[in-house]
């Protein structure tokens, strides 16, 4: 299946309607500090009125068609705002990871991607952070290039592991690469993840869930445009994912920042994101718009429905791929990373 | 919560019987003066046995001689010129050899082509034995000053050089990978996350230079010195002046163990965020 004839399923003419500015104008006056985790939200009935305009946008991601690009300059303006991926390929030795892949998420969406191990997603989330680059195709935020490892600013990725320096306090860790001054402003986002008054220990003190939450702050603490998270929640327990779950939602919506998810569990993919998105041997597998009122009832026949349609796919993608030689996960260039100052 | 079971607790001490209190006071000195009962009894008897003449005063005087000996020497102030000297050689020498050692040893752990050009040299020179090198070193340099420093530089670079580079080879690149994708470059990186994950091995490597740091500083004072603790024990054996011989050996135990506490309170104070260096952590 190739990208275009999934794009109808996506709504592929639907621009972005719903745009971070809009979400902003019906923010929900949410305290950080007394709800760390959005668990007692007595908004349940305000979310769900305000939900209405983003389930009437639809799914508001769209698959770009290498032709429409041609035929539509004059949406050039809105569609350049958000993350554009054109025709990206990258493979590792003889073996192609990616090939010919496109996808774009408009400015606040929230995307997830699933597939099998190997299937090249994790490769996908690491082109776009410019931790590598690619052999073919753009990437571009916002109509800016996001390639090579120049570290684009309005970037920030999240890993499976946190990824914390053990030698620098919470604080310190949440204000890595920035100036002192600084230190204020990441107490601040550090509130907003609930571990304020944690701000001066050692991360060996803290639990996986915590670790993970400093390293969200320390990502936010950026105001980055864009949110990559490589299975941030891979490595925890079921409960604090479900936690974590809340705590990327809420901070998603007060912030307004485009988010890309790479995960292998579906329940995960439906509860968080507008769009889950399969991706099966390099290319764009399945495009599935999630148009579930916020937040989402885990319970709920149609969020089940849902899940259950998804997981179908990703298995029914496996079982197909099952005489395939199943691929290996690609050795990470990461092990080989050089540390020449 | 905490202060009202603490409170509680105190309360209940005196109405738990004096007894209690003074056993556990009787239980934890006793835990603590175990490990010198040995060395106690074992100097007891070393007193008694020279004083009631079983030992020659040659083969080993009375501990009571060695200390009497010690205080003449600090008396006449000349103990205090030799340990003056002998520090000097082994801090002179630790600086050269562990500052070349941790200086190399970030080169070849930084840099691919460094470390292709000079690390398989120094894996076949470190198999070197150093003292094995006083014949030549004497050949080289005579037997003045820079023979002492030459050797002392030289046994204290390889543990220097090998954990510094194996340190730095060891930071997680995950990290580094985390902190470019951050933004930070350069000097940055190398400060705020190659160096600290780099410094418990280096840390490693400063205890073991500083035993080599003595063990070589005797040998070569021992060969030849006008000055320093192994000319104060050279000069003794020549007079036959065993009591004095002791008191350099037992200067060189003070000064190691100096050392060795030294580099204990750095890792405690370097690696405090270290799970394994907080205080405490060992009880």
């Amino acid at each position: 299946m190739s990208a275009q004839q999934l794009a109808p399923v996506a709504g592929a003419d639907i621009e972005a309607e719903w745009t971070a500015e809009q979400r902003a104008s019906v923010r929900l006056p949410l305290d950080p500090q007394i709800d760390p985790l959005g668990t007692q939200l007595p908004l349940g009935a305000n979310l769900a009125a305000h939900a209405v305009p983003r389930t009437a946008a639809g799914t508001n991601l769209k698959v770009v068609h290498p032709a429409s690009d041609t035929q539509a300059p004059a949406s050039s303006a809105s569609s350049a705002a958000g993350l554009r991926i054109e025709g990206v390929g990258k493979r590792y030795g003889a073996r192609p990871v990616l090939s010919d892949f496109s996808l774009s998420i408009p400015r606040g969406g929230f995307a997830a991607i699933v597939g099998r191990s190997g299937c090249g997603k994790s490769t996908l989330l690491r082109l776009i952070a410019g931790l590598e680059t690619p052999d073919a195709g753009r990437i571009t935020l916002d109509g800016h290039a996001l390639s090579g490892p120049s570290g684009a600013v309005s970037t920030r990725i999240m890993f499976q592991d946190a990824r914390l320096l053990p030698w620098r306090t919470v604080l310190e860790n949440v204000a890595l690469g920035l100036p002192k001054s600084s230190h204020g402003k990441a107490l601040d986002v550090l509130g907003e993840v609930g571990l304020a008054e944690r701000a001066n220990d050692w991360p060996s003190q803290l639990s996986g869930g915590q670790r993970q939450r400093v390293a969200l702050a320390r990502a936010l603490v950026h105001q980055p445009d864009l949110l990559l998270l490589d299975e941030p929640l891979g490595a925890l327990d079921a409960l604090t994912r479900i936690e974590m779950h809340a705590l990327i939602e809420r901070l998603w919506r007060a912030h307004g920042f485009t988010a890309l998810l790479v995960t292998h569990d579906v329940q995960e993919a439906v509860a968080l994101a507008d769009r889950v998105v399969l991706i099966e041997q390099g290319q764009l597998g399945l495009d599935q718009a999630v148009s579930l009122a916020r937040p989402r009832a885990r319970g709920s026949v149609a969020f089940a429905g849902l899940e259950a349609q998804v997981l179908a796919r990703v298995l029914q993608t496996e079982a197909s791929a099952g005489a395939h030689v199943p691929a290996p996960e690609p050795l990470w260039p990461a092990a080989t990373v050089r540390w020449a100052v | 919560m905490t202060q009202t079971t603490l409170t509680n607790a105190q309360a209940a001490v005196p109405v738990a019987s004096h007894g209690g209190t003074l056993q556990r006071f009787w239980r934890t000195t006793a835990r603590r003066l175990a490990p010198w009962a040995v060395p106690i009894v074992l100097v007891a008897l070393w007193q008694l046995a020279a004083q009631e003449g079983w030992l020659s005063t040659r083969v080993l005087p009375a501990p009571s001689a060695v200390v009497d000996a010690a205080w003449q020497l600090a008396v006449s102030g000349q103990i205090w010129r030799d340990i003056g000297v002998s520090t000097g050689r082994a801090v002179i020498g630790f600086v050269i050899g562990g500052g070349l050692g941790l200086l190399l040893g970030m080169i070849t752990g930084l840099s691919r082509v460094a470390e292709t050009a000079l690390d398989s040299t120094f894996q076949m020179l470190r198999n070197i034995p150093h003292l094995a090198l006083i014949p030549l070193v004497i050949l080289w340099f005579g037997i003045d000053e820079k023979a002492k420093l030459f050797l002392v530089s030289i046994g204290v670079f390889f543990p220097m050089y090998l954990n510094t580079y194996a340190g730095i080879r060891a930071v997680d690149p995950g990290l580094v990978e985390m902190a470019r994708s951050y933004g930070l470059r350069g000097w940055a990186l190398y400060r705020d996350v190659i160096l600290p994950g780099a410094l418990p091995s280096i840390l490693v490597g400063v205890r073991f230079s500083l035993g080599l740091m003595w063990v070589t500083l005797i040998v070569a004072e021992t060969i030849s010195a006008q000055s320093g603790i192994g000319y104060l024990t050279m000069n003794a054996r020549e007079f036959l002046q065993t009591d004095i011989v002791l008191v350099g050996i037992l200067l060189y135990a003070l000064l190691g163990k100096l050392a060795d506490v030294l580099a204990k309170e750095l890792e405690f104070r370097w690696l405090r965020w270290h799970p394994a260096f907080q205080r405490g952590a060992a009880a």
